[in-house]
C-alpha cells in the first residue's frame, strides 16, 4: 500500500497480529476512512490461510454488528484487506472509557445485545467464530460494537470431524474444548460471550488460565468440578481426570456484585459448563435483561446511545473543571 | 500524503454488470503515474465466453492432449486427496481451480518438471534457478498441487506444503530427495507463485459465485433427503455429480443449480438395478413416486435455483453421458444393458435429450459474437506485473454499492476539471 499506487492513503499503525499488521487509511477518491490489513505472506505456506478464511468467510457476512469487508487489494508482493473503520476494540475501550476497566452496566447491556446480535447472525449464516474475545470486538464513535478478525473462523455446515482444539484464546475458551472436544458447535462461542461479559462488569478476565489445565481448574474453582452426575458423559473426554480437586459452585454474585439478578441469571444461562445446556444466542437476545433494549417503552425516553452520553458527561465534566478553575483564577 | 492531496480520479466503470476490469490512464496532474486496476469478480461463464477463452490459452491443436493431460492430472489429484485424507469437496475445488486457470494462463505442453526443456541459456546460477522455477510452474501437476494447496486452505483442512508435495512427488515416481533439498524448494516456490496467479485469477473471490461454501455432492444429498428419495436413487444421483465434478460446468452454473439439475435427470432416467453394497434392505421408491417427486419439484421456491441454469445444467449433463458414457464412473456401476427397455444405457440419455430439446436456456446474444467478446476487458488476459507497477484492487460484488460513490466524485471531479481548463 505504498504512496500513491494505491487507491488508499495509508495512515498510522494501528496495531500487529499474528498474520497481520492493521494500519489506518483513507479512501482517496470519497475520503472515507477504513483499516487496511496488511497480510504478511508466508515464505513457506503462501497465503495465510487465516487470510483466506477471512476473506470467504467474511464476504458472505453482510451485518450491521459484524466489521465490513470491502476490497482485497494486491500491490507489489503484498495482499492488503480493505475493512471498514472502526474506532478501538472492546480490550482499548475498557482501558480508556472504564472505572479500572470496568464499564456502566447500561453500557454492558448494549454491548452485550450486539455482541449477541452478530453471534446469532453468524451462526445464522453457519459460521463460527472461534476466537471471540475483547480485542476482536470493535467500536465506532456511534457506540456500534461489530465483531472482526474471523482468521479463525469456520463453516460448520460441513461436518468435518477434524476440527483442531487449538483454537479460541485460551481465557474465553469453553470448557468442553479444554476437555479435548473436537465436535463443538456454536455453543463455544456462547461461552466466550459469557466470558465477555463478567470482564466488561468488573474490568477484569473472568478466567485468566495460563495452560489448558490451569484454565479448567480456574473455571471449576468458580463453576464448581464437573463429574458423571452434572455433565453425564464428561468421563469421556480426552482430557478427563480422576484426580481433579474438587470445588463446589460458588454464587457469581460475589464476583459481580455490580450486575443485577436479571443480569446474573442471563451470564448463568451462557457460561453453563455443559455445552448442550448453554443458551442460544437468539434465546439470549430474548431474555428479559434486553427487554429495555428489544421492547423499549415508547412512553420512556429512548435509550441514548452510551458512547455519546459518555463522551457528553465528559464533556461536561471538563467544562465544570475549566469553570472552576477559571472561577479559581479570578479570585486568585 | 498531506491531507490536502484531494481526491484522484483513477476510477471509471466498464458496461459490464457482471464484472469489470479497467485499466486507467495516467493522470497528467501531480501525483505520479497511477496504474490500477478494479476488478469485480465474475464467477461464471457463459459456453460462448469459455470457448472464448480457450481459445485464447490452449491452440486448436493441442485441445486433445490437454484433455487428456488433464484426466491424467485429476486422476493424480484424485489419488493424492485419497493419500492425505481429504474430503472429496476440496478435490471439487482443486478441480474447479485447475479449469478457471486455463482460461487465463497458456497451456503448454511440458514434460517431468526441473529436467528438461529449459528455453535459453543461463548466465547467473540464480538464472538457472529462476529458470528451473519458472519449469516446475509449467508442470500441470504442479500447477494441480498450488490448486489443491489453496483449495485445502479454503476447505479448512490444512496440511504443510512440504507434506502433499512429497506425497504427490512419490506418487509420480520422482525422487525429490536430494543433499539440499533444492528440487522440493524450488518445487515449492513455483507452487507458491501459481498460487498468487490463482488467486488473481478467482480475483479473490472464494465462494465461487456460491452464498454457501459447499460442493455439488453434499448439496445434493442434502436436497435428495428434502425432496425424500431413496438410498439407491441418491447414489445414481451421487454418481452423476462425481462424474461431472471433473468438467467445466461449475465454471458455468452456481453448484446448487448442478445438484437439481442432476436429480431432475435422476427422476426422469428412473435407474434400476445399480450395484452398490449397501442399505439393499431398503424398499426403493417406485416409478409413480419418483413422477410425484418430480411433479412437485419447484426449482426456484425449494432452491432458489433458476429454471434457465438448472436447464443449462441439464443439457449439459446429457450432453456429457451421450459421448462419454462408456468412459464414465456411473457406467461402472450400472448393467450394461438396461432391463426396462433391453438396450444400452446411453439411449436413455439420448432418449432424455431428445425430450428436452425445447428446454429454454441461457440467451446468449449478448455475448456469442467474438468481437462483442473482444470487448469485454475481463475476457483479456490478466497482466500479472500489473501488481508490481501499481495496484490492483478486487472487489467484492455485494459491496458494489460503495463503488457507485466513487465514480459519482470522479465524475463531478471531471467536471470541475472541465469547466477550470474552460474558464482559462
Amino acid at each position: 500500500m505504498t504512496g500513491s499506487s494505491s487507491q488508499f492513503q495509508q495512515l498510522e499503525k494501528l496495531g500487529e497480529g499474528t498474520y497481520a499488521t492493521v494500519y489506518k487509511g483513507r479512501n482517496r477518491t470519497t475520503g472515507t476512512l477504513v483499516a487496511l490489513k496488511e497480510i504478511n505472506l508466508d515464505s513457506e505456506e503462501g497465503t495465510p490461510s487465516t487470510a483466506i478464511r477471512e476473506i470467504s468467510l467474511m464476504k458472505e457476512l453482510d451485518n450491521e454488528n459484524i466489521v465490513t469487508l470491502y476490497d482485497v487489494i494486491h500491490t507489489e508482493n503484498k495482499l492488503t484487506l480493505v475493512f471498514e473503520f472502526m474506532d478501538k476494540d472492546l480490550k482499548k475501550y475498557m482501558e480508556t472509557h472504564g472505572n479500572q476497566g470496568a464499564l456502566d452496566i447500561k453500557l454492558v447491556k448494549s454491548f452485550m445485545f450486539q455482541l449477541l446480535k452478530g453471534i446469532m447472525f453468524c451462526h445464522d449464516n453457519r459460521v463460527l467464530h472461534r476466537d471471540l474475545k475483547p480485542q476482536n470486538l470493535l467500536i465506532n464513535a456511534k457506540g456500534e460494537l461489530k465483531l472482526g478478525d474471523f482468521g479463525l473462523a469456520r463453516a460448520f455446515g460441513i461436518p468435518f470431524n477434524t476440527f483442531s482444539n487449538e483454537v479460541v484464546t485460551l481465557w474465553y475458551r469453553a470448557p468442553d474444548v479444554l476437555l479435548g472436544s473436537k465436535s463443538y458447535t456454536t455453543s463455544i462461542d456462547i461461552w466466550s460471550a459469557g466470558c465477555i461479559f463478567a470482564e466488561m462488569c468488573t474490568g477484569k478476565p473472568l478466567f485468566p488460565g495460563t495452560a489448558n489445565d490451569d484454565q479448567l481448574i480456574k473455571i471449576f474453582r468458580l463453576m464448581g468440578t464437573p463429574n458423571e452426575r452434572t455433565w453425564p458423559g464428561i468421563s469421556q473426554f480426552p482430557n478427563f481426570k480422576n484426580n481433579w480437586q474438587i470445588f463446589i459452585p460458588q454464587d457469581l454474585r460475589n464476583m459481580i456484585p455490580n450486575l443485577d439478578s436479571m443480569g446474573l441469571n442471563l451470564l448463568t444461562s451462557l457460561l453453563q459448563m455443559r455445552p448442550d445446556a448453554r443458551i442460544t444466542a437468539r434465546q439470549a437476545l430474548q431474555h428479559p435483561w434486553f427487554h429495555e433494549i428489544s421492547n423499549p417503552n415508547p412512553l420512556l425516553q429512548h435509550l441514548s446511545d452510551p458512547y455519546q452520553q459518555q463522551q457528553q458527561q465528559q464533556q461536561h465534566h471538563h467544562q465544570q473543571q475549566q469553570q472552576q478553575q477559571q472561577h479559581q483564577q479570578l479570585y486568585q | 500524503m498531506s491531507a490536502s492531496d484531494g481526491p484522484i480520479p483513477h476510477v471509471s466503470q466498464s458496461g459490464a454488470k457482471t464484472g469489470s476490469q479497467q485499466q486507467h490512464p495516467p493522470s497528467s496532474k501531480a501525483p505520479p503515474p497511477i496504474v490500477a486496476v478494479t476488478q469485480v469478480s465474475r464467477p461464471f461463464f457463459t459456453s460462448s465466453e469459455l470457448k472464448y477463452l480457450l481459445q485464447q490459452t490452449i491452440p486448436e491443436s493441442k485441445k486433445v492432449l490437454y484433455s487428456q493431460k488433464k484426466h491424467q492430472v485429476f486422476q493424480f489429484v484424485f489419488q493424492l486427496i485419497k493419500t492425505v485424507k481429504f474430503p472429496l469437496r476440496v478435490l471439487a475445488t482443486t478441480m474447479n481451480y485447475y479449469q478457471r486457470y486455463f482460461l487465463f494462463n497458456k497451456w503448454e505442453e511440458s514434460t517431468s518438471s526441473g529436467t528438461n526443456g529449459t528455453t535459453g541459456t543461463p548466465t547467473s546460477v540464480q538464472e538457472a534457478h529462476e529458470l528451473i522455477i519458472k519449469q516446475h510452474e509449467r508442470d500441470p501437476f504442479v500447477i494441480a498441487m498450488s490448486c489443491l494447496l489453496l483449495a485445502s486452505k479454503n476447505e479448512d483442512c490444512i496440511k504443510k506444503l512440504k507434506d502433499i508435495q512429497v506425497v504427490g512427488n512419490k506418487l509420480r515416481d520422482i525422487d525429490d530427495q536430494d543433499s539440499k533439498g533444492l528440487y522440493l524448494d524450488f518445487q515449492r516456490k513455483a507452487i507458491l507463485n501459481i498460487e498468487f496467479k490463482i488467486l488473481q485469477v478467482i480475483k479473490f473471490d472464494f465462494l465461487n459465485g456460491s452464498t454457501m461454501n459447499t460442493s455439488v455432492d453434499q448439496l445434493l444429498v442434502q436436497f435428495c433427503k428434502k425432496l425424500g428419495i431413496d438410498y439407491i436413487h441418491t447414489m445414481y444421483s451421487w454418481l452423476v455429480s462425481f462424474d461431472i465434478m471433473s468438467t467445466p460446468l461449475c465454471l458455468m452454473i452456481p453448484s446448487h443449480c448442478i445438484a437439481v439439475a442432476i436429480i431432475i435427470i435422476t427422476l426422469n432416467v428412473k435407474p434400476k438395478d445399480i450395484v452398490h453394497k449397501f442399505n439393499r434392505g431398503e424398499q426403493q421408491l417406485s416409478s409413480h413416486d419418483l413422477n410425484v417427486i418430480l411433479e412437485s419439484l419447484d426449482c426456484y421456491s425449494q432452491f432458489r435455483c433458476p429454471e434457465t441454469l438448472v436447464n443449462e445444467g441439464i443439457i449439459y449433463v446429457l450432453d456429457y453421458y451421450v459421448h462419454n458414457m462408456n468412459y464414465s464412473i456411473l457406467n461402472e456401476y450400472m448393467p450394461a444393458i438396461d432391463a426396462d427397455t433391453g438396450k444400452e444405457q446411453i439411449f436413455k440419455f439420448m432418449d432424455l435429450k431428445s425430450r428436452f430439446n425445447d428446454l429454454k436456456i441461457l440467451d446468449e446474444a449478448s455475448c456469442s459474437e467474438r468481437d462483442m467478446l473482444r470487448q469485454d476487458y475481463y475476457l483479456k488476459p490478466w497482466d500479472y506485473s500489473l501488481s508490481a507497477k501499481g495496484c490492483s484492487r478486487f472487489m467484492l460484488g455485494n459491496k458494489r454499492a460503495r463503488f457507485e460513490l466513487e465514480l459519482q466524485f470522479e465524475q463531478e471531479y471531471k467536471k470541475k476539471k472541465v469547466s477550470e481548463v474552460s474558464s482559462v
